[in-house]
């Protein structure tokens, strides 16, 4: 029996309380609303956030992207591991501890026509316009108490 | 007038010593202690205020766009929104001009007002989804970097002249009004979306681009700008670029050519 490693069952969902996102054409942009790096993401780097995102995990999105394009499972495999840490490293996905169940409805399909390795292009140049702003809130009180132990909102 | 205590903790460590609150309703508020600002807006009352230490130390980025994050926030509850964007074009149809610094699209839209177009802004808008995608103008005036202005010299008398104890801003500010106050425009639909790109060459081009590419010379900028409602900004601009076309607009050497390529792109469109 094949070895499988324990994170190639993980499944992710997007890490909706940073980032906004939205999915072009041929490509999807994304925003970490808390540290100002936007990214770009396309090709058949599409189609595994589409995968990820739906709920499959790493080793789905693999067999997925070999009947796709008809490259080695081990190329892919390092491929899609390598960009799942980038995904996690920005912020922009995390490891999800539900199950997701398993739908009928259609499989995300690509128009990309050739394999290239899924890449997340980053942009940091907005770091400078971000100031660190821990949102505060004032408690039942009203102003000027402040709320004690208050999460941050967008 | 001295401040009162803020309510807020200071154990965090924040870039520019500068602070955000909102209640996430009604209550927004901002703090910036190296201008010595405070801006606050209670949307129940429907008052807003604009706190100051010293009256003549209003810091200088007000004088083009006063009270602009007052505004956002304002116009934001009316479903409105900011956009960091320039807007020219003719009373009934007109571009969006986006992209960060340094992508020519002040220039562009300043060229405008010595050209047949009208112009609404050069670095902020107003953007309005109500029966169209509409833009407003907010602002009477205009920047440029200095190496710039000598390639407008019918903004020669409209440039302001900073006094001793001023700060000296590191752009050129215009004061548009009332010189040209027939060729500034308050509003107009929005037919396009164009992305200016500085090229070296005589001929302005436009080139059909995705949606994508406008979002992204658009919305970070916008959204990190301005404290306030990121994920309605972003919601926004996405529903902007999804709804109107967009270009890529290389821009010409010649000024003329590049407001001359914006006027017959507009003259096309039949309404």
């Amino acid at each position: 029996m094949a070895h499988i490693e324990m994170t190639e069952t993980l499944l992710y969902s997007i890490n909706r309380s940073k980032v906004v996102y939205d999915k072009f054409d041929d490509e999807v942009v994304l925003i970490n609303l808390e540290n100002g790096n936007y990214f770009s993401i396309r090709g058949a780097a599409v189609l595994v956030w589409d995968l990820l995102s739906s709920g499959s995990d790493q080793r789905s999105v693999v067999s997925i992207l070999a009947q796709t394009f008809g490259q080695p499972r081990e190329i892919l495999t390092a491929d899609v591991a390598e960009f799942i840490g980038r995904l996690l490293e920005e912020e922009l996905m995390i490891v999800s501890d539900s199950t997701v169940e398993q739908t009928t409805s259609a499989l995300p399909k690509t128009s990309a026509v050739n394999y290239a390795k899924p890449v997340l292009e980053v942009y940091s140049d907005m770091q400078d316009l971000i100031l660190l702003d821990p949102i505060h809130e004032v408690d039942e009180t009203g102003w000027p108490n402040a709320k004690k132990e208050s999460e941050p909102k967008s | 007038m001295e401040l009162p205590t803020p309510p807020w903790q200071t154990t965090a460590e924040l870039a520019y010593g500068e602070m955000w609150v909102s209640d996430g309703e009604h209550l927004k508020i901002k703090h910036q202690p190296t201008h010595q600002t405070l801006m606050m807006l209670d949307l129940k009352s429907q008052e807003a205020i604009y706190w100051v230490k010293d009256a003549n130390e209003v810091p200088y980025y007000e004088s083009s766009a006063p009270l602009r994050l007052l505004l956002h926030w304002w116009m934001s509850s009316q479903q409105k929104q900011l956009l960091h964007a320039a807007a020219v074009g003719l009373p009934n149809k007109g571009i969006l001009l986006v992209g960060k610094g340094g992508s020519g699209k002040s220039n562009t839209a300043i060229s405008c007002l010595n050209s047949e177009l009208f112009y609404a802004a050069d670095d902020y808008c107003l953007l309005s989804f109500e029966n169209e995608v509409r833009v407003h103008s907010l602002f009477a005036t205009a920047k440029l970097h200095f190496e710039d202005v000598e390639r407008h010299p019918y903004l020669e008398s409209t440039m302001h002249v900073s006094s001793e104890n001023e700060v000296q801003d590191e752009k050129a500010l215009f004061f548009l009004y009332p010189k040209f106050k027939d060729r500034m425009i308050a509003s107009f639909p929005v037919k396009a979306v164009f992305i200016p790109k500085v090229t070296n060459g005589k001929i302005a081009k436009l080139t059909p681009v995705s949606a994508s590419k406008a979002y992204l010379a658009l919305a970070p900028s916008t959204i990190f700008q301005m404290q306030g409602d990121r994920r309605r900004t972003h919601e926004q601009i996405s529903t902007l670029v999804h709804r109107v076309p967009c270009y890529e607009l290389e821009l010409s050497t010649d000024a003329k050519e590049n407001s001359a390529i914006i006027q017959h792109f507009l003259e096309q469109i039949s309404r």
